[in-house]
């Protein structure tokens, strides 16, 4: 090889491994479309937050779907050529807390409620850090509630044992099983957070003390309930920002397996259909499959897309009020029962003059006050747990209208699906125990 | 000038026998006939002489001195008398490395009247020029037409060269070649192209004469002299340690029915399986896997260079949002490119294939190089070819996945009162009725109106290409144009109910029509040389294609069981009852994608030295794709007014390649030194947007009332460097070994390079002295060849940062931009690592019988599987575990039978790849849990699932006809189903020629065998509980009661089939009726595609699988791949015209 032409290899050799040190070539704008140094800001921490507030609804509606078919608030009614065997919602109408905790589906419960809480989690240090002084206690204070928002309906809904796993720093932190009352108590804790963040938001102090409320009454705490409510205007509202369609998706066709509402579902079940209460606006579907004498019907509640799912309000306020009044002995609850009756053109009640039904009537009326926002499982829980009535004098009971025969269950909660949990949380190592 | 003819090999002998007879001093140019054996002996031997490598390094010497040194380099004895070259007596300086005998010694005497002669005795002889030839006249031409040997037809784009390089050239459409003012003399022409076996020839050349040299190939699969061009230049394939596959496209399209870059990849590769997602579907997507797969979710397709661009080739962007509006079937980007655009394809399967090409091709690289023009007059190449397409949808439609609708009728017990409902196996249990007759009805089976749900529908290819040039620059255009319409369409029954529904009088052409497909392909090449040493080729390829996508479920046609009137409806009532029926069809959508692509190349190549060669391409790949779809009927929401789906998407491949090669021939060793770089940069940028509640009856989105958009974006550069070292022993053992140095963006925002070896081993055994006995026994060239690689392979950009999802919506009545993670971030990722060892052997006997066999043996660590987190967490990924595949490949070529007249051969390969999933590490412990089910000790795309053991009736008390409650028995837990991608395949190519080439048949026939299939009709079927016995003899009626719970496991099939895949019959025009048409060449083949399949299984056609997928097709007893659409049967005849 000449001596050219060994300068010349080597000009080219060592071009070739330049290159391979060139970085600049190696500049790419963005290898993924947002990074997390992109949301470290101001405009980011509130969309963080903002997306938060959003799921916050939508979540809760699946929870609230959830809900309403295991209590009586909905009926499912179906052709006899469907397969049902996997339908999670009809195993839920029918109270079979054993055959979904089997089951290898997903957790629709439970997953709903942890994505709210775990992703608002997220967003907390983000806000901490980048929110403008201005907004940051009242940001924080509605992040917190949400997170008790989420425990608490956790622990309304699940069966003990549930866990609540959270993500710290882009780590999951798996959590073990929770008793309800532990449960309770870490609901309180976040609630307290969301009340000491936040100062003249009448929105976010409306969902903090109503919340807290919920959780004071589930752990018998009366007067602390009643206390913390007690300065809630009755016209507040803290409405998601989903329309109440989400959740009132109900259509009719002879072959489809429809939602309708309950109508004295399995014997203790509320006339939610022949009440004809205004509170609960009826739409018809059409007949029952099984017993085309039967006619289902829909609520037209949300057929307004500005028709927001309320999740704390005045309203719900005033009926811990009275609940602990009536608690308490004290004649205070029907006058304040009445009041908010009176308010959108319904009758007074009669009392009935005992004190199981007042309480029954009590519950009737937080039934169609607080129709399809989820507190319906609770409220029959705490009927069991508080107030001492047997799960099979709340619950529908008896043969299941589906016509294939079968009869309503007996669990009181909604279990996790045991199979997913064991998968990936190590403190879960069995399921957990049905009970109020 | 004066034309004449001569035999080559009776001059060559001529002259030798001459110079014998005459003695040393004097040779005499005579002609004469001698036995053909040893002419073809002693031409070997003299050819063997002149392609002897010599290395000579002389400095002012004399004439003398520098032959003597010429000679001994290259251990030949030259005899000439003194007095010859004492006459000469200027001094000599040369500098000669591994250059042919022959060529060293034309260039020592070029300025002299001296010439060199072989002897017989295998010696070389010097003699003056004027006693070779008649005057003293310096130059002459030499030309030909190369043909191959079966068929006689001219080879068109053989390279031909004239004494190793010193000049060059390409044949022509008729398999011309010529060279022109060749130097008077012993002259070596050598043939090569892709398939055939490499011939060489001595030619003297004569001043002003012209010789006619032609060569006949014989076809062979892997020559050791075949010239495969790989990312370090061209190599002889004796020099690799590693397999390369090639097809000579050329000559496949112009005789084969394929129409597209898959079907001229389908079964001719072994090793290389082409899966068509649904093959009735025209410009569906298609999946290419070389040695099944390697990666659980990383992209598992072999990468496409098209001359020297990357070229993309599937749907993989390393998003999950990157899938098709309305679950259409993605439209494959591979065939974009036109086959009659392509000259050869070069499969790189082996270890090799990521040292060459990069970390991306650690699945393997296709390399395709497309048409060049050639030195000569304008050449014209016209085609078309009309073909007719049908599936098959008989009264066995077996492989046909259209759904059935049941109806069981009885009546009430104990009275004659018609049962209201559906009698089912259920309702038969609980007493509640008795069964009297049962309902089957299938729309696309029943419609009697077509009675078919496809219909046979034409299709039209056409295109014509000019090419031609002069030494210095050539040029190469062609246009071809498709036109095809798929043969689904909507039968008229769900015609008439649509338009009831939509409420129109007639239904658009993108609805009648779902599936269409229109191509045009522009494709210019031109070459320039610059000088002696450099040349340039720019290449363009464009493409503009407009789809119309179908999605599967397209034929959904709901609620007609619903509609069926009463007993015994005959179709006719039913079709009546379903038309009434408002909610009959309850989904259909329209798909539309329109793609503009440009795909540019150029390549330079320099030879300052003849040991020195740099060649550099700078390449770039560009598509610009819109997705277009509506919902036309949407669900039955009330609440629902429609959906519109737009998607944009701008990809970007560029590259740019710098290689230098360096070969230098000391003695019996040679070195081949190869350094270069690879830059590579992916870009997709895309918009995606979905429009909900559109104005009524429209279908554009820009009339919605909410629309979301998403970003699509994904964007990776790489830098490459790598070394490689070719040491060779006397030219018949090579050993291999090179270092390749790769980092890439993908992996995160720092660049860090990895090293990665490659060793390789070639021996030609055939070569060695001790083994020439076996040669007089028949024995051709065996050779033994090792490679072993490694590679990795880098995560894409989400796995190591998570994800971060955007949207907008309104949030506290404002119109808000939302931000939230989605996927966690794992800094801690290592890309997967691969390593693969191969082995191989190639062999000829009785210069009849070729055979290639390779076993493989590949390890992947750290391969990449998501961690999926309980429902309400966020996933992330992880380097899981690690997997294994082993295998073989066989080919073989026999010569059954050859005569001048007719001639027959027959290929077949075989190959078996066997993968399994060694262990899932870290993953698999500390309760962490994987989404996929890959299981250790089992194969990659495996499928899981229970069966059911037997159905306990517990109503009834004993099992009978009758089903009450279907509480099975199944397998637990979860078992081994079998393999989704089967891992043996296998081909036969018969080929036979009548009449010298006149008339040439050959058929392809393919198979693959050891996988599994879901039978979707089946589990359909039982999943109503209207099946009975007699209905679905396939399945027992205990266990379609069961399919209640689901257990797919009781519907895996096998997916065993043979297909007959490829029939051809081309003949030539007679030679009268050419001239009489001005044609040079003019050719009809009678083609026909899939003509006939063999499979054990009903259910589907195995060939159309749905949810292939990424690199995983992580089976896991998922539920796709129970539709398809069959591949269809296609006629077409096909017109070769050249004037």
């Amino acid at each position: 090889m000449s001596m050219t032409s060994l300068v010349r290899c080597s000009v080219l050799v060592v071009t070739c491994m330049g290159l391979v040190g060139c970085h600049s070539l190696l500049d790419v704008t963005d290898p993924t479309q947002i990074t997390a140094s992109d949301i470290a800001t101001v405009t980011g921490a509130n969309g963080q937050r903002l997306l938060v507030s959003q799921s916050f609804g939508g979540d809760l509606a699946g929870v609230f779907r959830e809900v309403a078919a295991f209590t009586d608030e909905w009926s499912y009614d179906f052709p006899p050529t469907a397969n049902i065997a996997n339908d999670r919602l009809i195993q839920l109408d029918k109270r079979r807390g054993d055959v979904i905790q089997a089951g290898n589906g997903s957790d629709n419960h439970l997953g709903l409620l942890t994505n709210i809480y775990s992703q608002a989690g997220i967003v907390i240090p983000a806000v901490t850090a980048y929110s403008p002084d201005s907004v940051r206690g009242e940001y924080l204070a509605q992040l917190y509630a949400m997170r008790g928002y989420a425990v608490l309906q956790m622990a309304e809904d699940l069966c003990p044992g549930f866990p609540v796993t959270d993500i710290i720093n882009n780590i999951t932190v798996y959590g073990g099983p929770l008793s309800t009352d532990s449960a309770l108590g870490l609901a309180s804790a976040q609630l307290d957070s969301a009340l000491k963040y936040v100062r003249d938001s009448t929105r976010f102090v409306a969902l903090a003390r109503v919340t807290k409320g919920r959780v004071l009454l589930d752990r018998g705490k009366y007067d602390e309930a009643a206390a913390v409510v007690a300065s809630v205007p009755t016209d507040v509202v803290y409405r998601s920002e989903q329309d109440i369609r989400i959740i009132m998706s109900t259509f009719y066709c002879a072959t489809c397996t429809i939602l309708s509402l309950g109508d004295h579902e399995g014997a203790n079940g509320l006339p939610f259909v022949s009440a004809h209460d205004p509170r609960i606006p009826l739409r018809r579907l059409g007949p029952r499959r099984v017993n085309p004498s039967d006619t289902l019907y829909a609520t037209t509640l949300g057929s307004s897309p500005s028709d927001r799912i309320t999740l704390a309000s005045g309203v719900e306020a005033r009926l811990i009020q009275a609940e602990v009044a009536l608690h308490d002995n004290s004649a205070n609850w029907k006058p304040i029962l009445d009041s908010l009756r009176t308010g959108i053109g319904l009758d007074t009640l009669v009392d009935p003059g005992t004190a199981d039904s007042r309480l029954d009537l009590l519950y009737r009326e937080r039934a169609f006050w607080l129709f399809l926002t989820g507190h319906r499982l609770g409220d029959l829980r705490r009927l069991i747990r508080n107030y001492g009535r047997g799960a099979e004098t709340v619950f529908p009971t008896g043969a299941y209208p589906g016509g294939d025969g079968s009869r309503y269950g007996t669990s009181t909660s909604i279990p996790f699906i045991l199979a997913e949990q064991l998968r990936y949380n190590p403190y879960i190592t069995s399921g957990c125990q049905d009970g109020p | 000038m004066i034309r004449s003819t001569i035999s080559t090999r009776a001059m060559f002998w001529g002259v030798m026998a001459s110079a014998t007879l005459a003695g040393l001093s004097r040779v005499a140019v005579a002609q004469r006939t001698v036995a053909a054996s040893d002419a073809r002996s002693g031409e070997d031997r003299a050819e063997e002489l002149l392609a002897r490598p010599v290395t000579v390094n002389v400095d002012k010497a004399s004439l003398a001195n520098a032959l003597n040194t010429i000679a001994k380099s290259a251990r030949v004895r030259l005899q000439y008398r003194d007095a010859l070259v004492a006459s000469y007596t200027t001094p000599i300086t040369m500098h000669f490395v591994r250059t042919p005998l022959g060529v060293a010694l034309d260039r020592v005497l070029a300025k002299t009247s001296l010439r060199i002669v072989p002897v017989r005795d295998g010696s070389l002889s010097l003699a003056e020029a004027s006693d070779l030839s008649d005057g003293n006249r310096t130059t002459g031409t030499v030309m030909g037409i190369v043909r191959d040997d079966k068929t006689h037809q001219p080879l068109r784009g053989a390279s031909v060269t004239l004494d190793d390089s010193v000049q060059r050239t390409q044949t022509d459409n008729e398999g011309r070649y010529r060279f022109l003012t060749v130097p008077a003399g012993a002259h070596r022409i050598a043939v090569r192209f892709v398939g055939y076996a490499r011939q060489a020839v001595l030619v003297t050349v004569s001043d002003d004469l012209t010789v006619t040299q032609d060569f006949t190939l014989s076809s062979s699969i892997n020559t050791l002299d075949q010239v495969v061009v790989t990312a370090t230049g061209a190599q002889r394939y004796r020099e690799l340690g590693h397999i390369v596959s090639t097809i000579n496209a050329d000559s496949v399209v112009r005789e084969a029915p394929v129409t597209s870059l898959s079907e001229l990849l389908t079964a001719r590769v072994p090793g290389l399986q082409v899966v068509t997602n649904n093959g009735g579907i025209v410009g569906g997507d298609v999946t290419l896997r070389i040695r099944g797969t390697s990666t659980l979710y990383l992209d598992a397709a072999p990468i496409v260079i098209v001359d020297g661009v990357r070229y993309r080739s599937d749907n993989f962007v390393g998003t999950s949002e990157d899938s098709r509006p309305f679950n259409a079937e993605p439209r494959g980007p591979l065939n974009d490119l036109n086959v009659n655009d392509i000259e050869t394809i070069e499969v790189v399967k082996g270890p090799s294939a990521s040292t060459l090409y990069g970390p991306d091709a650690a699945n393997g690289a296709v390399v395709i190089t497309t048409k060049r023009g050639k030195a000569g007059k304008t050449e014209w190449h016209v085609y078309a070819y009309p073909d007719v397409s049908t599936l098959s949808f008989g009264s066995n439609s077996q492989f046909f996945t259209a759904q059935k609708a049941l109806q069981g009728w009885g009546h009430i017990p104990n009275t004659t009162t018609l049962y209201q409902g559906q009698c089912d196996l259920f309702a038969q249990a609980a007493k509640e009725c008795v069964l009297d007759s049962l309902t089957v009805f299938s729309i696309p089976e029943n419609d009697p109106q077509t009675a078919a749900l496809a219909k046979q529908r034409p299709a039209w290819h056409s295109g014509a290409s000019v090419s031609g040039g002069t030494v210095g620059f050539q040029y190469f255009y062609s246009g071809n144009f498709d036109s095809e319409t798929g043969s689904l369409h909507l039968p008229p029954i769900a015609a008439d109910m649509l338009k009831q529904q939509l409420g129109v009088a007639a239904l658009s052409d993108a609805i009648r029509n779902p599936n269409t497909q229109q191509t045009l392909n522009l494709h210019a090449s031109i070459a320039s040389r610059i000088n002696d040493a450099t040349n340039i080729t720019l290449v363009g390829n464009y493409t503009q294609a407009t789809q119309r996508g179908i999605d599967p479920s397209f034929f959904y046609v709901q609620n007609v069981y619903a509609a069926i009137p009463d007993p015994g409806s005959d179709s006719a009532a039913i079709l009546r009852a379903a038309q009434a029926n408002s909610n009959a069809i309850s989904y259909l959508s329209t798909t539309q994608q329109d793609v503009r692509r440009l795909t540019v190349a150029a390549n330079g190549t320099v030879q300052p030295r003849p040991w020195l060669r740099a060649d550099v391409s700078v390449g770039s790949d560009l598509d610009n794709t819109i997705d277009r779809g509506a919902r036309i009927v949407g669900s039955q929401d009330p609440n629902d007014q429609g959906q519109a789906d737009d998607q944009r998407r701008a990809n970007t491949n560029r590259n740019a390649h710098l290689g230098l090669t360096m070969t230098q021939h000391p003695g019996i060793l040679s070195f081949r030194t190869s350094l270069g770089t690879d830059y590579s940069y992916t870009n997709m940028d895309g918009l995606s947007t979905d429009g909900t509640n559109l104005a009524p009856g429209s279908v554009d989105i820009s009339t919605a009332t909410s629309q979301s958009v998403w970003r699509l974006w994904t964007e990776a550069a790489s830098l490459g460097t790598f070394g490689e070292e070719v040491i060779g022993w006397r030219d018949r053992l090579f050993l291999t070994g090179s270092l390749r140095l790769d980092g890439s963006t993908t992996f995160g925002d720092a660049y860090t390079a990895h090293p990665f070896p490659k060793v390789g081993a070639s021996w030609v055994v055939s070569d060695e002295p001790l083994v020439a006995p076996l040669r007089r026994l028949g024995m051709g060239d065996v050779r033994l060849r090792y490679s072993f690689g490694a590679s990795s392979r880098y995560p894409t950009s989400f796995m190591k940062l998570g994800q971060i999802g955007v949207q907008h919506g309104t949030v506290e009545d404002q119109t808000q931009t939302l931000f939230a993670r989605t996927q966690l971030p794992n800094a801690k990722l290592l890309p997967e690592r691969s390593r693969e060892s191969e082995y191989g052997l190639d062999a000829t006997v009785w210069s009849v019988v070729q055979l290639g066999v390779t076993w493989y043996n590949r390890r992947s660590n750290d391969v990449l599987e998501p961690y999926g987190a309980p429902n309400g967490l966020l996933g992330e990924w992880l380097n899981a575990g690690d997997l294994s595949a082993s295998g073989f490949e066989v080919t073989m070529a026999v010569k059954v039978f050859e005569s001048s007249r007719m001639a027959l051969n027959i290929q077949g390969s075989y190959a078996n790849n066997t993968t399994k999933v060694l262990s899932l590490g870290s993953a698999s412990t500390g309760g962490k849990g994987l989404t996929g089910s890959a299981a250790v000790g089992y194969p990659l795309n495996a499928s899981f699932g229970r069966r059911t053991l037997s159905v306990i009736d517990t109503a009834g008390g004993v099992p009978d006809s009758i089903i009450s409650s279907p509480t099975e028995v199944i397998s637990s837990p979860i078992e081994y189903l079998g393999v989704l991608v089967a891992p043996k395949t296998y081909t036969v190519t018969p080929s036979l020629v009548l009449f010298g080439g006149r008339i040439r048949m050959s058929t392809l026939i393919d198979g693959q065998a050891g996988g599994v299939q879901y039978d979707f009709n089946d589990y359909l079927c039982a999943g109503t509980h209207t099946c009975t016995a007699g209905f679905l003899k396939s399945t027992p009626l205990m266990r379609q009661a069961a399919t209640a719970v689901g257990n797919v496991g009781d519907y895996i099939r096998t997916s065993n089939f043979t297909r007959w895949r490829e029939v051809n019959i081309t003949g030539e025009l007679p030679l009268s009726l050419r001239a009489r048409l001005h044609l040079s060449q003019a050719a009809v083949s009678l083609q026909v595609r899939n003509l006939a399949l063999w499979a054990p299984s009903a259910g589907k056609d195995p060939e159309s699988t749905v949810g292939l997928g990424t690199g995983s097709a992580v089976g896991g007893g998922g539920y796709y791949g129970y539709t398809g659409i069959p591949q269809p049967t296609t006629w077409s005849v096909r017109f070769d015209l050249s004037p």
